[in-house]
């Protein structure tokens, strides 16, 4: 059944650094993605520290844009920590001559520019902001529980973007719909997850309706034993609420050319009536990012990955999704591209 | 009064102890399922041998690594590095020493960490690159073992390093 709330409000705060220097696996990211009118999609998290290595003192960014044919134009770069640096009570990111800046809990402008690729790019919130309680489940907080440091605040589930993109050099005028969000953590993403073999995470926009959707398996990524799916839904600038009425399922799985195994097929099926019934299903059209997490390991950890975990992999997907839902009481259906990520930890 | 190597010793025994009885705890609850699904019956022998594969699993995948992730705990909090160099790893030896055979298993696992081991301490040593005292030392260590494999203690060493962001 839905939990409707009410949810603590996303403050500034929650977007500042939060530091926990007893770790070794300390981490926090801020992530934002973008489609624009115009084809291109836009990708970026500027890390501090990484939740794949133990390593507090990593400060990179991450920065994809995928042309309309979904040609990929992506970057890694290290950064000195000496010229990295954030605040800790609202977000203000700075790495080297790139940085964040939020203005309030409704805009931020991410100015990022390295080897013929950047944006200048401002991410304005359509909707309300939440802190999941467990950034792990993605659900968000009831107000009775404490927030927890690693506790992921979802700024901006529905951001109208605007700015400039830079690609091979030439800089175009961009705008379309976008998200925002930051995840933290003290432990590796293994052990932060609790264990799970996996996560698949997206956001899904219809007219009136957001939503963000998330499902985590346990145990083995072969077959998928399906443990938790959770939806986070907003209908126009509010949120609604939360339900892991959802039966969700990975099928049809290829070795690829990576490989790496993955699902052609996930489907979601919400089953929380007066909330949200129906079906999505996401047909795999292309896997359009493929990072091989072993390759970035220390020799002992991936020894270790290699004994105990096997193949950490994160994916991105080009998915043909077809949506038959009843939202609210509403009907809405869709057939068209979307595209979202897979986090392979086994 | 019992010293440090008797207690080891004890210790090391009891672990044995606690793994038998694992065992058989766990044959059973597998007769059990098999009977009340109405599957295959075990015959004593196959229950044996399950027991068996059990225990190498046990030995092979958790005896070391358990013991590490507690360790590595213990180290942080209590800041006394004996306990990854010393106390932790001559337990592991001890029980070691009382298994009738190394499990193929753990011997594949452990297989190559010395000669990691190995580049690593030269290449610490070519390049002066200045690590903590208790990787270097753990490094150090595996690469002894290139003269006599210690697969328990190896195992444990590559944990730590691995929690230690090598």
């Amino acid at each position: 059944m839905a939990d409707r709330g009410p949810f603590p409000k996303y403050v500034e705060a929650d977007e500042g650094l939060h530091w926990d220097p007893s770790s070794n696996s300390w981490w926090d990211w801020w992530y934002f993605d973008a489609d624009f009118d115009n084809g291109y999609k836009l990708v970026t998290t500027y890390h501090f520290g990484s939740p794949h290595t133990p390593e507090p003192g990593a400060r990179f960014i991450e920065f994809v844009i995928y042309d309309p044919e979904w040609n990929r134009h992506f970057t890694r770069k290290r950064y000195p920590i000496e010229e990295c640096g954030c605040a800790e009570g609202t977000c203000d990111v700075i790495m080297s001559h790139n940085t964040i800046k939020g203005e309030g809990i409704k805009k931020w402008t991410v100015r990022f520019s390295e080897g013929g690729l950047g944006c200048d790019c401002v991410w304005e919130s359509l909707v309300e902001g939440y802190v999941t309680w467990e950034h792990s489940r993605g659900a968000p907080r009831r107000p009775e529980l404490p927030r927890a440091p690693g506790s992921a605040p979802r700024a901006a589930a529905r951001a109208k973007v605007t700015g400039t993109i830079t690609v091979d050099g030439k800089t175009m005028k961009v705008s379309g719909l976008g998200y925002h969000d930051k995840t933290g953590g003290s432990a590796g993403a293994g052990g932060a997850a609790g264990g799970i073999a996996y996560w698949i995470w997206g956001r899904l926009f219809f007219e009136r309706y957001t939503l963000v959707f998330s499902s985590f398996g346990g145990a083995t990524s072969e077959g998928i034993p399906q443990t938790t799916a959770t939806v986070c839904l907003h209908r126009d600038e509010k949120l609604e609420g939360t339900t892991t009425d959802i039966i969700a399922s990975n099928s049809d799985f290829t070795l690829g050319e990576i490989a790496v195994r993955y699902p052609q097929l996930i489907t979601y099926e919400f089953k929380d009536p007066g909330f949200i019934t129906g079906k999505i299903s996401f047909r795999l059209v292309k896997v359009i990012e493929f990072m091989d997490l072993l390759a970035r390991m220390k020799p002992m950890q991936k020894w270790f990955i290699k004994q105990f975990i096997m193949q950490p992999a994160y994916l991105r997907y080009c998915s043909q999704c077809e949506a038959d839902l009843e939202i609210l009481g509403e009907k809405v259906t869709y057939s068209g591209p979307v595209w979202f990520e897979h986090m392979k930890l086994a | 009064m019992t010293t440090k190597k008797e207690l080891n010793k004890q210790m090391a025994q009891q672990l044995s102890t606690v793994v038998k009885a694992a065992r058989e705890h766990f044959a059973d609850s597998l007769e059990e399922y098999l009977q009340a699904n109405k599957k295959a019956k075990l015959s004593p022998s196959d229950k044996a041998n399950i027991a068996g594969i059990f225990t190498e699993s046990v030995r092979s995948f958790l005896v070391a690594e358990v013991p590490a992730f507690v360790s590595w705990l213990l180290y942080n909090e209590l800041n006394d590095p004996n306990i990854i160099k010393k106390i932790v790893p001559d337990l592991l030896d001890e029980y070691e020493g009382t298994l009738e055979r190394i499990p193929e298993r753990l011997v594949m696992k452990t297989k190559g960490l010395s000669d990691i081991g190995k580049n690593m301490v030269e290449s610490m040593a070519s390049t002066k690159e200045k690590k903590s005292e208790i990787v270097e030392s753990l490094y150090r260590d595996l690469a002894q073992m290139s003269k006599k494999m210690k697969h328990l203690r190896a195992s444990f060493d590559a944990v730590i390093l691995s929690l230690s962001g090598e």
